[in-house]
């Protein structure tokens, strides 16, 4: 009968944490003491989910735009929008504005000459892309 | 309820917090994530949620009588079995098949009016169907122990891989469940570098290709000139894989921040020196789940003679291929794998009497055009627009030409992905383990920032969500 998935069929085994390397008899390799990750990983979700809350409102206004509007929302989609328009004005959106007129660039951006094979159209899609 | 989606990151969010607070609770945790994986596949349709249900009850009960009576095994096998196809073929067939009926009636003088149901194929059918036969036939063959119901419906229904794989095997998930979860520093930092790449792939990659230069190339290819149905091609291949390999490598990440190791389900696949070698590098688990369950299970894989083995390699890619979907052009994207599989096989009888074989690099060369070509096939919506595409490009038809910088560069950066080293995360995981958390956090937060400026509005399904 089989066991567990061999060390090293997921992607998410590492080398020096295998079995063999730990010394365990194990299909999964025991933890020393102080290398657990479940408080390291609860530290960078909670980290990066109060980065994203400031630096992404974008994402909150979208997801706040989609909502039905009836009473139990409407003050949901308030403090969604207008805490897009302090990050705004405070500066906070800055990075993702600036990733995205540069994605607009190198959207926009078009070979020098014609291409050689004799094509007679130039035409674009819309710069932002819409969902398919 | 999409992974890169705002909701999806409050309900993982929750999920995760959850599942290590119920870490020594033992059942519990498992139903704790069973019903989160209930509320994850509700989201695409409540009514799914009752089917999937049902489809791991039964076959919870095919195991069931399997085990307890032994001399009706066999018959219980093929029952259960036969249920599971029976609703995967009711969604996903019937309209084809009924459609076939009644073009054949009319052909022969009868009227052909057999009714054409309105019936909306459950998302991920395909996957958790495969789960529930690999079940069955595993408990049968003594190659996995018999799971309760509770095991067997968490197996089935465990959000991460439940909409597009990897599929899991019995045997190598249950093992998991009744062990408490654990999770290193270098687990989580690499399951996290898997979530943060499959964004890039998905958002960027996956999604500015389809917009800007696939999609409209396929959709009207009369219009377009050989040399841009050419490098949309290229970009449905780059497409397809970034997609797909996002989608797998969110799940396993999804999965290892939970304390469960997924098996890998793509490696680099356009690195393939030959057509065998790719399907040992793309979509693994299903290609491992036809290798042992149809062409060895059913149709006897190499125990025959050449032709017979030529005979069941062929029909394997043309099934692999229908089990798409049931459209012509899956079946021609199946038996051209298929013939091409066939005629490498040949070639190696051929080389074994003295025939030089081709150097890596023109195999790899060769290969990846060929997956390409199938990829045509695959994608277009009608088989006459993929003979026009492949016209259009072999009689490099003048036409209008929108592949732009931006795409192709986004071709050779997926391009450049199948040539880099294959354990680049896992080194990179073992290098950020070492970071305090905070580090990892603001990193992946830069890493999303600039995802989101990236990708234009929306985010489109995953290809795999149709199968």
């Amino acid at each position: 009968m089989d066991q567990t998935l061999p060390w090293a069929e997921s992607p998410i085994d590492l080398p020096d944490e295998a079995p063999a390397a730990t010394g365990a008899l194990e299909t999964t390799a025991p933890m020393q003491r102080g290398t657990s990750g479940v408080g390291w990983a609860c530290g960078a979700i909670f980290t990066s989910s109060l980065a994203l809350l400031t630096f992404n409102s974008h994402a909150l206004a979208n997801w706040a735009d989609q909502l039905p509007v009836v009473p139990i929302t409407i003050p949901l989609i308030e403090m969604a929008d207008g805490w897009h328009a302090r990050a705004d004005g405070l500066g906070l959106n800055d990075g993702v504005n600036l990733a995205s007129q540069a994605a607009a660039t190198m959207r926009r951006a078009q070979w020098r000459g014609p291409p050689d094979d004799g094509s007679v159209t130039h035409s674009r899609q819309s710069g932002t892309g819409a969902q398919r | 309820m999409l992974f890169p989606t705002l909701i999806f990151h409050v309900f993982f969010v929750i999920v995760f917090f959850a599942n290590w607070l119920l870490r020594r609770a033992g059942d519990w945790r498992l139903i704790m994530l069973l019903v989160g994986s209930w509320i994850f596949y509700g989201w695409f349709d409540a009514r799914f949620v009752v089917l999937l249900q049902c489809s791991a009850l039964l076959n919870w009960a095919a195991g069931r009588l399997i085990l307890t009576q032994p001399s009706r095994a066999r018959l219980w096998l093929i029952l259960g079995v036969a249920s599971n196809l029976l609703i995967l073929g009711f969604f996903k067939y019937y309209g084809f098949f009924i459609g076939g009926v009644n073009a054949l009636l009319t052909a022969a003088g009868w009227s052909g009016d057999l009714k054409l149901l309105d019936i909306i194929l459950p998302v991920g059918v395909s996957f958790f169907t495969f789960q529930g036969i690999s079940y069955i036939v595993d408990v049968r063959n003594g190659r996995s122990e018999p799971a309760r119901l509770l095991e067997l419906t968490f197996l089935m229904s465990f959000f991460p891989h439940l909409i597009a794989g990897p599929i899991v095997r019995p045997a190598h998930l249950l093992p998991q469940l009744r062990e408490p979860p654990r999770l290193s520093r270098g687990m989580a930092a690499t399951s996290v570098l898997l979530i943060l790449w499959g964004l890039v792939k998905k958002a960027v990659i996956a999604n500015e290709l389809a917009v800007h230069l696939v999609d409209p190339v396929f959709n009207d290819p009369q219009t377009h000139s050989g040399a841009d149905l050419m490098i949309a091609a290229y970009g449905y291949a780059i497409e397809i894989y970034c997609d797909f390999s996002a989608y797998s490598d969110m799940a396993i990440g999804l999965a290892g921040l939970l304390g469960f190791r997924f098996p890998r389900n793509f490696s680099q696949p356009y690195r393939a020196a030959s057509l065998q070698d790719f399907w040992r590098r793309w979509h693994i688990s299903l290609s491992s789940w036809l290798r042992d369950y149809l062409y060895i299970a059913v149709f006897g894989g190499s125990h025959h003679r050449l032709f017979g083995t030529c005979l069941a390699l062929f029909a394997t890619m043309v099934l692999g291929g229908l089990w798409h979907g049931a459209r012509l052009n899956f079946v021609i994207w199946g038996a051209l794998h298929g013939g091409i599989l066939v005629a490498e096989r040949l070639s190696r009888q051929a080389r074994a009497v003295g025939v030089p074989g081709l150097p890596r690099w023109a195999g790899t060369i060769i290969t990846f055009h060929i997956v390409t070509l199938a990829w045509i096939f695959f994608r277009s919506t009608q088989f006459v627009d993929a003979m026009i595409i492949v016209h259009r490009i072999v009689s490099m038809q003048p036409g209008s030409f929108i592949a732009s910088p931006w795409t192709v560069g986004l071709i050779v950066l997926g391009l450049l992905c199948q040539l880099g080293p294959s354990d680049a995360i896992q080194r990179l995981g073992q290098a950020l383990r070492r970071a305090p958390f905070w580090v990892m956090g603001l990193m992946g937060t830069s890493l999303l920032l600039i995802v989101e400026g990236l990708r234009g509005a929306g985010v489109a399904p995953f290809i795999y969500f149709q199968f």
